[in-house]
């Protein structure tokens, strides 16, 4: 159970994730289509951040990486987890590095993805 | 995708009718039946094994039989028995026709004879096409181009195949300095090489195409549709940049984007390939440059 931010720049892939997400009773507390429109969402919302950001690693203007870096410069203790396509093992190695603390891969497994957030959430 | 291949041929020949075809097609499919389902059927596999190597096919490019020999729950020869027991498209294909006496043995027969001469295929052309196998079919139609590009098709139809309709099938590719087109879905990538990777078409195909990609209730209208193309493609690609970064070629992926309506794609060489899903065509479409303008 947990508030989840989710970020990417495809509408279908939001909607998708938000559907399973509030299945197995998290809550979105919001949506956002590109890196600036997430911190923008994130100085909105604090001091009451999220306990989850899923984070998308390709996007146009700003994409997921450095995204995640300002993200975990700003709200240090921040948990996000990165959702990349098949090809990316570099970038994810980079965004755990940086501080994620985990991935999943589109298109998604349901399963394997609530695992995960499960895993993360408790 | 040779049933769909011939089926095309019959009708241009007209040997078939439409409406024979839709029968044939229909009757076809409730023939079919899931490997996963014959392994069982067989006590080969349990249906906990079943769906566990469902789920990993849905994570991965590999075909359910590959996947099941690799956890140690088939032998490569009980796959290939299996295979057997399935049957492929081809085979259905005719025995569904001859079934319902749209023809006869000799009519198929024929009518083979005449598909290899019109198209200059070899013997050994015709058996790849007959297996079905799109791994072994994909590569007669593009024998002659580039092999980054060839590789990417080669993924292109085997996830649209695996993701949005089993019956793809695939024309012979042309190039060309423009393409137009119109409700365009594309990606670039850049590295080692540069890349474009589009697919477009009309509208009511795309939205068929992103409702079997996302499921329907996902998808409202066209901006949605081409929203999860632009998904597709990025899979696709992802798949490819997972290929060859094991030969040390690296590739990134730049985020996606969709044009809907009239759409021209202005480049030297541009690959076009006629593909059908759904049995209706859309256009899959190759750039190995970054030299080019979308208007
Ligand atoms: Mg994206």
């Amino acid at each position: 159970m947990g508030t989840i931010l989710i970020v990417d720049d495809s509408r279908t892939m939001r909607k998708v994730l938000a559907a399973s997400l509030k299945e197995a009773g998290h809550y979105i507390i919001g949506n956002a289509g590109n890196g600036q429109e997430a911190l923008d969402l994130l100085k909105n919302l604090s001091p009451d951040l999220p306990d989850l950001i899923t984070l998308d690693i390709t996007m146009p203007e700003m994409d997921g990486i450095e995204t995640l870096k300002r993200i975990r410069a700003e709200y240090p203790g921040q948990k996000v987890v990165m959702v990349s396509a098949a090809g990316q093992k570099d970038k994810i190695m980079e965004a755990l590095k940086f501080g994620a603390v985990d991935f999943i891969k589109k298109p998604y497994d349901p399963d394997e993805a609530m695992e995960t957030f499960k895993k993360i959430l408790g | 995708m040779f049933d769909r291949i011939l089926a095309d041929y019959l009708v241009e020949k007209g040997k078939l009718g439409p409406e024979a075809l839709e029968k044939i097609f229909e009757l076809q499919a409730r023939k079919r039946v899931r490997l996963g389902m014959i392994a069982q059927s067989e006590n080969l596999m349990t249906p906990e094994q079943i769906e566990e190597i469902n789920k990993l096919q849905s994570l991965t490019d590999k075909r359910f039989g590959d996947l099941a020999v690799e956890k140690g729950y088939l032998t490569d020869s009980q796959v290939s028995r299996l295979l057997t027991l399935q049957g492929n498209g081809f085979l259905s294909f005719v025995q569904s026709a001859v079934d319902l006496k749209y023809m006869n043995m000799n009519d198929v027969v024929e009518a083979l004879n005449d598909f290899q001469q019109d198209n200059g295929y070899t013997l050994t052309d015709m058996d790849n096409l007959k297996s079905c196998d799109i791994d072994r079919i994909v590569p007669i139609y593009l024998y002659d181009l580039p092999g980054y590009a060839k590789e990417l098709i080669g993924v292109a139809v085997r996830t649209l195949s695996r993701l949005v309709d089993y019956h793809v099938y695939i024309e012979r590719p042309y190039t060309s300095d423009k393409l137009v087109t119109e409700n365009l879905c594309y990606q670039a990538s850049v590295g080692d090489f540069n890349l474009l990777l589009a697919l477009s078409g009309e509208e009511p195909t795309l939205i068929q195409t992103a409702i079997g990609f996302a499921g329907e209730q996902y998808i409202d209208d066209l901006d949605d549709a081409l929203d999860s193309i632009c998904e597709l493609i990025n899979c696709i690609n992802g798949i490819f940049a997972t290929d060859i970064s094991h030969r040390f070629i690296n590739i990134d992926m730049l985020a996606p984007h969709y044009k809907t309506g009239p759409s021209v794609i202005n480049a030297e060489d541009i690959i076009n390939i006629p593909l059908h899903l759904f049995d209706k065509p859309v256009t899959l479409t190759v750039l190995l440059s970054d030299n080019y303008t979308v208007e």
